[in-house]
């Protein structure tokens, strides 16, 4: 990571271990007439204060590399600032999936994020999307059907005939 | 002795234990052979599946994973110069020479040879071991397992020399974690922020799958379309296989360093192949040639990295200490079957440790079987581009997020530290640090409380041998990063004027 943007990331959870130890009064409890070392508070204190001290030392260290060399790294920290949007990106597919799986159900939901998912990262022949559907597959019929992880099962099976639904229900 | 042997090997002659060791030896293997992917996103994804089983199958499949995907991680590090698992790094110096040099089956048959040797070694030691555990079984107390845990934190600090204050704060960040919630004796609130689910604590699972798996998927997906190019596979697989037994020097102490790094808490396979690696060059008659197809140089990488798994899992058997994420993992398998990993696993459940080890022998045997045969077709999975690894890996984490309790707001904190795992890793900061102080603070936590009825003053904490031994264990760690800090600081500085005047 470029050194500047390293510096800030090391501010960023300065500012956050310190925002958090601040709140330690409002946080935690503090109980009479019994001794620190059993306090409720004891071990946030303790974890919080080793977050501020290291994350201050880093910070110390940081700047100091930042002064010695003050060679600027643009395009790198612009690249790598462009490309830090498609991780939030993906997140977003990530949780559409989940809210998917409880609208539709497992296996709709997996085979229509494995497509649209293999499209969106820039495979767009035709083979992928079989290799996505196989993969797709696999992965509800290994973890619904045969190992029977438990999964919510999407309102849109409501809407089948009973039989099938408990089919449905059960298997995917 | 002998009748816990058969005790173990009948209690492991069940179908659904050797379909567990035949997947984990094979799954892990082909995990292992795909860059990127790796045991700890196979075994995050796993995880919630494995609860449902009976613990031995449960362990012997993760434990499968683990030891088998450093196998497969040989594969690419030595056919395209990409190590499989961040493990076999110093695979690739040698074995991707050996390749350049028209040698790739050679160097493939002494890479699975190594392993098998390092992988044999530790589980032949610890089998011989585990009495002996079993024996200071009465005196590891509360005040004993809360120092061990500290160790545990301490050596994970030190062990990552160039992020020392990363990992630092990152041990904090994960004590700090396990804290937030009801605190379990005065009934309190932490950190919860009024949000009531918040009131249940972080669940280890969305965490993990977040910091491991998520984020590696993200990584995956910024990653290439392209497929790696592989050169072509010629001779007989068998070719180099017993060149190991003609450098036993090199695999015998490769292999002992790799059980010493395992047993260690926080230390693991890196510093284990490292000096591995580092030792074999000093005593070769050609230590010129590692780093350019030297034999040595491979069978320490792999036998050395190889031996950890095994041993790894000493600290959390007989202390209930993780050394590192993938065994902090399994700790939780222990826990959802009401088994307490400890010194008093080895009285009241020897059969299922000795078991555990036999399933590790077996799976040793079946993996080297398996790549001999079935090279040319694993070779296959190394093709599959980057970005396709990240759409199946992504789909996987729902698996092992949404079925640990149906819960979306799991999937809202695994998504959370997907992205912090992705920021972390560009950072080239290390993630293990903050599992082991979820893990281990909770551990802290609970012994230090525990402790405290006994003891009057500070120095009581150390008054017992054991814990005294591991008190020393702890000021010697310190004391010896201090120096070598140190050391390092007064090289620098005398370096400074030297490049200020150049």
């Amino acid at each position: 990571m470029p050194t500047r943007l390293e510096f800030g990331l090391r501010i960023f959870v300065l500012v956050a271990s310190v925002a958090l130890l601040t709140q330690i009064d409002a946080q935690t409890k503090w109980i009479k007439r019994v001794e620190w070392t059993m306090q409720p508070r004891l071990w946030p204190i303790l974890a919080l204060v080793l977050m501020v001290v290291s994350a201050l030392a880093m910070c110390i260290a940081s700047f100091r590399k930042l002064r010695s060399n003050p060679a600027r790294t643009a395009t790198a920290e612009r690249s790598l600032l462009l490309e830090s949007w498609l991780p939030i990106e993906y997140s977003l597919w990530f949780l559409a999936y989940v809210y998917a799986t409880e609208l539709a159900g497992y296996l709709l939901s997996t085979l229509a994020f494995m497509l649209a998912l293999t499209y969106r990262a820039g495979f767009r022949e035709k083979r992928w999307f079989g290799w996505a559907t196989v993969v797709g597959l696999t992965v509800v019929l290994s973890f619904r059907t045969a190992l029977q992880v438990r999964l919510p099962s999407g309102q849109l099976y409501e809407l089948l005939p009973a039989a099938f639904r408990n089919f449905m229900i059960t298997y995917f | 002795m002998l009748e816990l042997l058969l005790e173990g090997l009948l209690n492991i002659a069940r179908m659904d234990v050797a379909l567990a060791l035949l997947i984990g030896a094979v799954g892990g293997v082909i995990i292992g052979a795909i860059p990127g992917v790796g045991p700890a996103v196979a075994i995050a994804i796993l995880l919630p599946a494995t609860y449902k089983l009976d613990p031995l199958v449960g362990l012997t499949l993760l434990l499968g994973i683990y030891g088998a995907s450093m196998y497969g991680g040989a594969i690419p590090a030595i056919l395209i110069n990409t190590p499989g698992t961040p493990v076999n790094a110093l695979t690739t110096y040698d074995g991707f020479s050996l390749t350049k040099q028209g040698q790739p089956r050679r160097a493939l048959s002494l890479a699975y040879s190594a392993s098998f040797v390092g992988g044999m070694i530790s589980i032949v030691a610890l089998i011989t071991l585990a009495p002996n555990l079993a024996a200071i079984a009465p005196y590891f107390g509360s005040r004993e397992i809360f120092l061990a845990a500290l160790l545990g934190l301490v050596l994970v600090i030190v062990a990552h020399r160039n992020h020392t204050l990363a990992a630092m704060f990152l041990v904090g960040l994960g004590v700090f974690l396990a804290t937030v919630g009801m605190e379990p004796v005065r009934l309190s609130t932490r950190f919860t922020f009024g949000i009531s689910w918040l009131r249940g604590g972080f669940h280890l699972i969305p965490v993990v799958l977040g910091l491991f798996a998520i984020s590696q998927a993200f990584i995956l997906l910024i990653g290439t379309t392209a497929k790696h190019q592989m050169p072509k596979l010629t001779g007989s697989p068998f070719e180099g296989l017993l060149e190991v037994f003609r450098m036993k020097r090199v695999a015998a102490s490769s292999s002992v360093f790799g059980i010493i790094m395992g047993i260690i808490p926080g230390v693991g396979e890196f510093l284990a192949q490292f000096f591995s690696y580092s030792l074999a060059q000093k005593l070769s008659k050609t230590p010129e040639k590692f780093g350019k197809g030297a034999p040595e140089g491979l069978i320490a990488s792999e036998a050395s990295n190889n031996a950890v798994p095994a041993a790894a899992m000493v600290p959390l058997l007989a202390l209930g200490i993780p050394g590192e994420a993938l065994t902090a993992m399994m700790l939780s398998v222990f826990r959802v079957h009401n088994l307490i990993p400890g010194p008093k696993l080895f009285q009241t459940q020897q059969d299922l440790v000795v078991s555990l080890y036999l399933c590790l022998f077996i799976i040793n045997l079946l993996i080297l079987v398996f790549l001999l045969g079935a090279t040319p077709l694993l070779i296959r999975v190394i093709h599959v581009p980057e970005r396709f690894l990240g759409v199946t890996v992504l789909a996987l984490s729902l698996v092992g997020v949404y079925s640990i309790r149906n819960q979306v707001t799991d999937c809202w904190i695994a998504t959370a530290f997907g992205l912090l795992g992705y920021v972390l890793r560009r950072a080239d900061w290390p993630l293990v640090p903050i599992i082991l102080g979820i893990i281990l603070g909770e551990i802290m936590e609970e012994k230090f409380r525990a402790s405290l009825a006994r003891v009057e003053t500070p120095l009581d904490f150390v008054t017992r041998p054991a814990a005294a031994t591991i008190a020393s264990l702890i000021a010697l760690a310190l004391i010896s990063h201090a120096v070598a800090e140190y050391r390092n600081w007064k090289a620098r500085r005398s370096l400074a004027p030297h490049n200020g005047s150049g």
